[in-house]
Order: structure tokens, then C-alpha cells, then sequence
């Protein structure tokens, strides 16, 4: 009997080739009745596929079931969970469908697919409370530069050249309408409100500010980007607006405190 | 830390009336309409992110007595429990302070993959010393004791020398942890590997049992008549699995039960059904018990 890391890795080894696979040699003698490891096959690929399929909705309706199957199929094969919890699998689906050949045609699918991720982690994002309005407007001009803030953990950017904003909630509801391509480009703000996540289209000068803020710069950087798209932006009633909307979370990691934002 | 966190001091499941294992298809109506349910398990590993899944919990746990199963810790890993996992579970068990939290006597990751499936091992010696090394860990991360629960298995290694329930024993008396002891698992094991179902009750220690489980399972035949049992939570609870159980209650006496239901979940009510039939059952095994020994 070899030791009982080496078992697990080749069983798990085993699971991972597929329902159907020839059992490598090392198992033989280790395991009974081992064309039953086909049970366990099916219960990770079955069971991985649904959980795709739960937070990939339209994508799936966009490929059809059975080529939604065999593309997780693939993923679940090149890219196994690294934890238990489910709700945090599949999050490089939509890279996968980039480079996935099968499906190149639909050149907007890979967007659809970060746009549903999105969702599903503003879902499960961490409750956290948001940013004090009252803190901010009280800054000098020069403190509210300095600062770093962060967008609240169940809020997310997408942006994509395609309307993957009409092409979902089309989906979502299932209608057959045909959506124009060239109606263009979509820049989304995903949130979670009292229970669901939910999606809006917003202004490109409040994507790119909150795009900026979420990459790390300060904030006289980000309105520096702001006023880049639109020289006639107001950057600073524009932060006002969208942390009125709890857009940003109230602690950050490497907030600075100059101007005595926490009093 | 926020005196919001803060919920009623946990109620110890009840062994009177038999709980239902909560799913997500059933929230709203639990949190909506409070049925009578007697107590609710939850599945761990869901809510171990926040938003609508955690603050429902929160919720329910507020009205009712709650357990957490956990499905992912891997107990019997050779490389151990992920122990960014285990901080996770040891938080939320901490905020909701269940009234039981268990495991499994399996394990579900190896080099870094989770295979989403409660695997079988070989009772050996030297799992026998892992696995309860392990069960120490976790019941040091969590400063409480677990139960553990038997899997329900369909491969077998010739190099198991210990029987199962033996092993089980074995854990429970090494370790402190408790038994969760789900019938459907030990029918379904019984038939697949060719041990007796009843047997394997009798061997049971009562004293380490704290929790039954109850589901149905789906019957796979595999040519020359022969059939494999499926765990697959999908059916009611069937005649077989019922005999099991008042086998288990005359045995272990008055233990909190449990249905569980995981593939094509029914109606709320369906479960609730299934529910009260285990009271009966338990309410006449255990009639039948007392009045024996006032005789």
C-alpha cells in the first residue's frame, strides 16, 4: 500500500481524466471495484457544470445547453476549483471563452461572461459599510486630493465595445429580440442592492473616475483622468454623487487620514 | 466586533422534532412564512461570502435552532485541512453559533484541486492517526467538538483492515468528537460493499451519537442484475431507510434527526412531510422502547 498522499493524488488524478478514462496502473492494485471511480467522475463534472451553468446563465442560453456543457467540460478539466466554496468558481470562465475556439464567433461572449461574474461577486461580496459623506465634503480641496479611497467590495466595473448591457437583460428574459452590435460600447456599474445584484449604464466620465479610483490612484489623479474624457466635468460633485450612492467603501487599507477624514 | 453581529445565545437543536436541511430554492419561503420546522442545517460552505446568503442565515438562526455541515474541510487529506478554509469556518461559526457543527470521514482536495465530493479512504492505521490529527486541529480552530459523519461509499481499498464502524469508534474515542451517524449512508454503503446494514447500527457506540441523517437515495443498475445505490439526496426517504432508522432511534434513543434533499429539491412542504414521518417513526420506536423498560 503506498502512502495515502500518494493514493489521494492519484485518485484525484484519476477524477480529473473523466468519466470513461483508462485508471493509470498505480490504482490498480489499491482500489476495488475501481471502474466505480466513474461514479465520482460524473459527480464532479455534473455537479461543477451546474454551478457554471447557475452563475453563467446567459452565456449558456447564448451557446445553447449542450455546447455550454462541453466548453465547462473543458474548463472544469484545465482549470479544477482550488475550494470548497462553489460560489467562487469559475472566475477565469470568461478569459477561457476568449481563447475557446468553438465559440469565437460570438465575439462579445467573453464580455457577457465577466459582466455575469460581476454579478456573482457583488452577490457574495462581503457586507462592509459605505463611505461617509459627510467626512468627504468636510476635505480641503488639497486633503480630498491626497486621498485613496475604494470602491465597496460588491461593486464592480465592467466596460465592453459590444451592448453586452441590452444583450443580457434580452437574455434574462428570454425574448428573441435581435440585438444591433454596432449599437456599441457599454460601461457598467454592477452593485448589490437589498438582495440581488443589479447592473446600470453610466456616464463614461464616471466610468473612468471610478475606474481610476479602483486602480489605486488618488484622487486628484482620478480626476485628472476624469477631466481628460470631458474638460467640462465637475469631478468633485461627481465623487459627491456616487458616494451619496454607496459606491465606495467606508475603511480602506492604505486610506490616508490626512485632512482627518475619520474624526 | 458590531453589537449588531450579535444574535440570541445559540438553542440546542431539538431530538423531538426532526429538522430540515435548508436550501437555497426555500429561503424566501422560510424567512417569508417561519413554517413549522423544528430546526434548520446549513450547509457551511454557502455563506462563507456576505450579502443576501449570510444575512438570511442570520435571519432564520434568529428564529430557529441552526446547525452547520460543513462539505468542504477534508478531514482526511494527507496534506490537512486548507487552513485559510478553516479560518473562514472557524468565523462563521463564531458569528452564528450553531447549535452542532460536523464533518465527514472523507476527504475532498489533494495538491491543491477540490474535487467537490466526499472521497473514501482506507481504514488504516495510518489514516486512523491522520484523520484524527486532523479532527484535533479543526476542533482546536473551532474550540468546540465536531461530529463527524459516515460517508457513503462505492469504491473499497484491500488494504482497509479496520471496519468502518470500528474506525468511526476509534475517532470518537481518541479524538472527543461525536458521531453523526446518516442511515441512508450506511444502507447505501452496506449495499455497495456487501456489509450488513444492521450490524453496522449495532456497532455504533450510542453515547458518541449526536445527530441522524435521513435521505433517499437512487438505485443505478449495472448490468448482471446487479445495482449500485446512489447518494444522491433526490428521492423521499424510502421503506428500507425508515426500517434502518427505528433500528438506529431503539439503539441511540431520543438523537436530533434531519432530512436531507439535494438533487431535484422539492416543495418546502414535501420536506416538512418527510419531516413529521421521522417524528413518528422515532415517536413509536421510542414509545415502544419506554414502555419496555417501565415493563
Amino acid at each position: 500500500m503506498p502512502e495515502l498522499r500518494d493514493v489521494q493524488h492519484a485518485i484525484a488524478e484519476a477524477i480529473l481524466a473523466g468519466p470513461g478514462a483508462p485508471i493509470h496502473p498505480s490504482l490498480r492494485e489499491v482500489l476495488q471495484r475501481r471502474e466505480r471511480i466513474n461514479i465520482h467522475r460524473n459527480h464532479f463534472y455534473t455537479t461543477l457544470t451546474e454551478a457554471l451553468q447557475a452563475t453563467y446563465p446567459v452565456v449558456c442560453r447564448l451557446v445553447g445547453e449542450r455546447f455550454f456543457r462541453q466548453a465547462a467540460k473543458r474548463y472544469i478539466a484545465d482549470h479544477p476549483p482550488v475550494g470548497p466554496c462553489l460560489f467562487e468558481y469559475g472566475g477565469s470562465f470568461s478569459e477561457f471563452l476568449a481563447r475557446y475556439e468553438p465559440a469565437s464567433a460570438l465575439v462579445y461572449l467573453p464580455d457577457v461572461a465577466r459582466l455575469e461574474w460581476a454579478l456573482n461577486e457583488a452577490l457574495h461580496a462581503p457586507d462592509s459599510p459605505t463611505l461617509d459623506l459627510a467626512a468627504v465634503a468636510r476635505l480641503s480641496p488639497d486633503a480630498l486630493g491626497d486621498l485613496f479611497i475604494e470602491l465597496h467590495p460588491a461593486c464592480r466595473l465592467v466596460a465592453s465595445p459590444f451592448p453586452i448591457d441590452r444583450i443580457w437583460r434580452a437574455n434574462r428574459d428570454e425574448s428573441d429580440e435581435t440585438i444591433d452590435l454596432g449599437l456599441g460600447a457599454a460601461r457598467l456599474l454592477i452593485r448589490r442592492s437589498a438582495d440581488a445584484p443589479e447592473f446600470a449604464a453610466i456616464a463614461e466620465t464616471d466610468f473612468v473616475l471610478l475606474d481610476a479610483i479602483a486602480g489605486g490612484a488618488p484622487l486628484a489623479r482620478a480626476f485628472e483622468r476624469m477631466l481628460a474624457v470631458d474638460p467640462s466635468a465637475d469631478p468633485a460633485r461627481t465623487l459627491l454623487r456616487l458616494a451619496n450612492a454607496g459606491v465606495f467603501a467606508a475603511h480602506s487599507a492604505n486610506q490616508t487620514t490626512k485632512g482627518g477624514l475619520n474624526p | 466586533m458590531a453589537s449588531s453581529h450579535h444574535l440570541a445565545s445559540p438553542r440546542a437543536v431539538p431530538d423531538a422534532r426532526t429538522g430540515i436541511g435548508l436550501r437555497a430554492p426555500h429561503y424566501r419561503e422560510v424567512l417569508e412564512t417561519r413554517p413549522e420546522v423544528g430546526w434548520f442545517e446549513a450547509h457551511a460552505e454557502n455563506y462563507m461570502g456576505g450579502g443576501p446568503a449570510l444575512s438570511g442565515l442570520e435571519a432564520i438562526r434568529r428564529d430557529y435552532p441552526v446547525a452547520l455541515h460543513g462539505v468542504g474541510t477534508s478531514l482526511g487529506a494527507a496534506d490537512g485541512p486548507d487552513p485559510a478554509h478553516l479560518e473562514r469556518l472557524a468565523d462563521l461559526v463564531e458569528r452564528i453559533e450553531p447549535a452542532l457543527v460536523s464533518e465527514h470521514l472523507s476527504w475532498s482536495a489533494a495538491g491543491g484541486v477540490y474535487l467537490n465530493d466526499l472521497l473514501p479512504l482506507p481504514y488504516t492505521e495510518e489514516t486512523l492517526a491522520l484523520f484524527c490529527r486532523n479532527i484535533d486541529h479543526v476542533q482546536n480552530a473551532l474550540r468546540r467538538t465536531i461530529l463527524v459523519e459516515n460517508p457513503s461509499s462505492y469504491l473499497e481499498f484491500p488494504s482497509s483492515g479496520i471496519p468502518e464502524w470500528q474506525f468511526l469508534t476509534e475517532i470518537a474515542v481518541r479524538t472527543g468528537c461525536g458521531l453523526l451517524v446518516d442511515v441512508n449512508n450506511v444502507y447505501v454503503s452496506a449495499h455497495n460493499l456487501g456489509w450488513n446494514a444492521s450490524d453496522y447500527i449495532d456497532a455504533i457506540p450510542p453515547a458518541a451519537v449526536g445527530e441522524i441523517h435521513l435521505a433517499g437515495h437512487a438505485v443505478n443498475a449495472v448490468g448482471n442484475g446487479e445495482t449500485v445505490l446512489i447518494d444522491d439526496h433526490g428521492a423521499p426517504v424510502p421503506e428500507s431507510v425508515w426500517a434502518l432508522y427505528g433500528q438506529a432511534v431503539e439503539r441511540f434513543g431520543p438523537v436530533p434527526s434531519l432530512i436531507e434533499w439535494d438533487t431535484n429539491i422539492p416543495e418546502l412542504s414535501t420536506l416538512m412531510t418527510e419531516a413529521a414521518k421521522a417524528d413518528a417513526v422515532r415517536a413509536a420506536h421510542l414509545g415502544g422502547d419506554r414502555d419496555a423498560r417501565v415493563a
